[in-house]
């Protein structure tokens, strides 16, 4: 369990350092596909891509609990 | 949050934001670069990548931060803040211990379409999370968690000092109260609903 927990944690340096603006991380839309793809897996077990789709289509079970709420959030990262 | 344009808008939002988190993480706010402002389209503020962000202080907790927003153009001309302005989507604060189980869970998603059958509602709200409730609470046993307090919007600012005041999180420094105080204040003054 604490394994898991541990890789969940945000880890602040391993964040791209694009700017230099204190306490703000700006991506790239390139980078926001990855993030969401990343966070997709992690906590849904589905690409990132297959996530938006199902999610825009209603397919998603309990659209409201945590875990969806999560990575919903990352959408507008990963558009044009 | 206002501005003259919208790069301004922008940064007014989350300057304010990232300077209240920071008083207690160093774990900074990920949105998209400037360069791809448009006014009426969804923009992510989130505290790193949606992960929960270990907090340190008396019992160790986690935070998860994020919101969906849009700047939108106004048309009040006697408004000299300017034009543009920043609506919220939808926002989770999060508390929860250090396995996981939620604590509070603040929640608000205004542009959702109410649906009772999926559990979804648009009025701010809270779900009280199994730390709070127990095992075994004497009502809805099966799904309190699932149940919807409403709350009235919540700042991130009245988070963050629950987390410290009432839950003993350690902020990172010691003028954190002025702090929360000016970056809440702005938030009240410029919120668009």
């Amino acid at each position: 369990m604490a394994t898991r927990l541990q890789s969940r944690l945000a880890e602040p340096e391993r964040l791209p350092q694009r700017r230099a603006t204190p306490g703000i991380e700006y991506v790239s839309q390139q980078q926001g596909v990855e993030i969401l793809d990343q966070q997709a897996w992690k906590y849904l077990g589905m690409s990132g891509q297959e996530f938006v789709q199902r999610y825009r289509a209603g397919e998603i079970d309990d659209p409201t609990r945590t875990d969806v709420r999560r990575v919903a959030m990352l959408i507008p990262l990963a558009e044009r | 949050m206002a501005g003259r344009n919208l790069h301004e808008a922008y940064q007014n939002f989350i300057s304010p934001m990232s300077e209240a988190l920071h008083c207690i993480t160093e774990v900074p706010l990920i949105v998209r670069e400037r360069n791809r402002l448009v006014t009426d389209t969804p923009f992510s503020v989130t505290l790193g990548k949606m992960d929960p962000v270990l907090l340190k202080g008396e019992a160790p907790l986690h935070l998860t931060v994020g919101q969906r927003i849009r700047i939108i153009r106004t048309e009040d001309p006697s408004d000299v803040r300017g034009p543009f302005k920043i609506r919220t989507i939808d926002y989770i604060y999060l508390l929860a211990t250090t396995d996981d189980d939620e604590i509070p869970n603040f929640q608000w998603t205004p542009e959702d379409r109410a649906d009772e059958t999926a559990n979804v509602v648009t009025f701010p709200h809270l779900h009280l999370g199994p730390a709070l409730t127990g095992s075994k609470p004497q009502i809805r046993p099966k799904n309190l968690h699932k149940a919807h307090i409403p709350t009235g919007r919540v700042s991130l600012e009245a988070v963050i000092r629950l987390a410290i005041v009432e839950f003993g999180v350690r902020p990172h420094r010691q003028d954190w109260d002025a702090v929360l105080q000016r970056t809440e204040a702005a938030f009240m003054e410029w919120r668009t609903r």
